[in-house]
């Protein structure tokens, strides 16, 4: 599943899967709060083996839905196996 | 290194026929009275600062029902017919909470075993349970303060501003520049060490460390904007407030303040204070959980950057020349 395919999922709406990829995640932009933003990452996490909230110290890849895409296809498959399954 | 903390109760999600009162209602012919000691543990648990809702298979009509025997105790009741799963995940979203911290009352052990099957996050409990569940350590917040009584009414404003906000078509800041956002960046006092040992305790998202709030200089934050008065949402804890480098080692905002930018105006706030006293970098390490993205994202707004990691930490640091300039969004009152 591709992230505006998560994104769709994870706003309960189809359409955000065709939002141009240049639109900003946060302020400017969709505007998640937070407890989206946490649910997007956990979904992505889940999808793609990628960590985002783990490898990008500052959240960079938050910027727009084409920075977060790029960014989990550049960590696709170096995810480490034992990353977020010792979750209690 | 102290173990995680006890995961806390802050919803208690009820079911209505057979847990709050007896039989059907709307298949009975006189109205139902409340169930014995319903009214009891529902007060104990709101004097508590947890909250109450309701998840029930009846049509929305029944809220009247409801109202006259509880009141306004519920807030976002859920009726209809879908799977209780959903009803849960819709008042968590709603409140702002983790699943872990929703508890669920029902008397139906078909619907107890569908939601710990679906949600094992969740504190599933027959309505027998319940006088025993209020003395275990997942429903005892610890002192309860004058906020977290408040809560309810906190959480109402809440509805009204999300309401307010769906409805507004500018951006973020046009909206909280709408809502008169007032701040008070202030130096903790001794009156504020329950309030402060709360915030420490039950906030998990705008969490920085998860530590227990250490001594040494505090800077709080108050809000306020045109749906009500917060009170104190946010502080961050200097134990060393010397030298150039001032080091914070927990910041802790409720939730409920967080999606208002309460993380950039107290990191804005502690910045100006140790720039004032001469520091020249202000640090903050921060744990690396997803849970707690949204204090990074506060980091990030507040002109923050990864200067280091060590394991599942990392220390952000801006530097303070110049000093932090508060968002200009917000009407603040500063008193350091």
């Amino acid at each position: 599943m591709s992230v505006p395919e998560i994104l769709a999922r994870v706003l309960g709406d189809p359409a955000a899967a065709a939002l141009p990829a240049g639109t900003p995640l946060l302020s400017g932009g969709l505007g998640l709060d937070s407890v989206t933003v946490v649910r997007l990452l956990a979904e992505v996490r889940a999808e793609s083996g990628v960590d985002v909230a783990d490898l990008d110290l500052d959240l960079d890849a938050l910027a727009t839905i084409a920075s977060l895409t790029a960014f989990v296809e550049a960590h696709r498959g170096t995810a480490r196996p034992d990353r977020g399954l010792g979750r209690s | 290194m102290s173990g995680p903390a006890p995961r806390l109760v802050k919803v208690v999600v009820w079911d209505l026929d057979g847990t709050l009162w007896p039989g059907v209602a709307l298949e009975s012919a006189a109205p139902p009275v409340a169930a014995a000691g319903a009214v009891r543990a529902l007060d104990v648990l709101a004097g508590r600062g947890i909250l109450l809702s309701v998840a029930s298979r009846n049509p929305a009509e029944v809220g009247t029902l409801v109202e006259s025997l509880f009141g306004d105790r519920f807030v976002v009741p859920q009726y209809g017919w879908g799977r209780k799963v959903d009803a849960l995940r819709r008042i968590a979203d709603a409140l702002d909470v983790r699943l872990d911290a929703v508890a669920f009352v029902d008397d139906d052990p078909m619907e107890r075993a569908d939601v710990e099957r679906t949600l094992p996050e969740v504190v599933v409990l027959a309505p027998e349970e319940v006088p025993e569940a209020l003395d275990w350590p997942e429903f005892d917040p610890g002192p309860v303060t004058a906020a977290a009584r408040g809560r309810l009414d906190s959480y109402r404003q809440r509805a009204a501003r999300r309401a307010a906000r769906a409805g507004f078509a500018g951006s973020e800041e046009d909206f909280l520049r709408w809502c008169d956002l007032r701040a008070t960046v202030r130096a903790a006092v001794p009156a504020d060490a329950d309030r402060l040992a709360e915030l420490a305790r039950r906030t998990t998202q705008y969490n920085s460390t998860g530590a227990a709030l250490p001594d040494g200089t505090r800077v709080v934050l108050e809000l306020a904007d045109r749906f009500g008065d917060d009170g104190l949402v946010g502080v961050a804890a200097v134990p060393a407030a010397a030298g150039p480098e001032w080091r914070v080692e927990l910041v802790a905002v409720s939730c409920r303040a967080g999606g208002r930018g309460a993380v950039p105006v107290l990191l804005a706030g502690t910045g100006r204070l140790a720039a004032t006293r001469g520091a020249r970098r202000l640090l903050v390490p921060c744990r690396l959980t997803e849970r707690n993205v949204p204090v990074r994202l506060g980091l990030r707004a507040a002109g923050f950057a990864a200067a280091s990691r060590d394991g599942d930490t990392a220390v952000f640091a801006r530097d303070l020349d110049p000093a932090p300039a508060y968002p200009e969004w917000v009407t603040v009152r500063e008193d350091l």
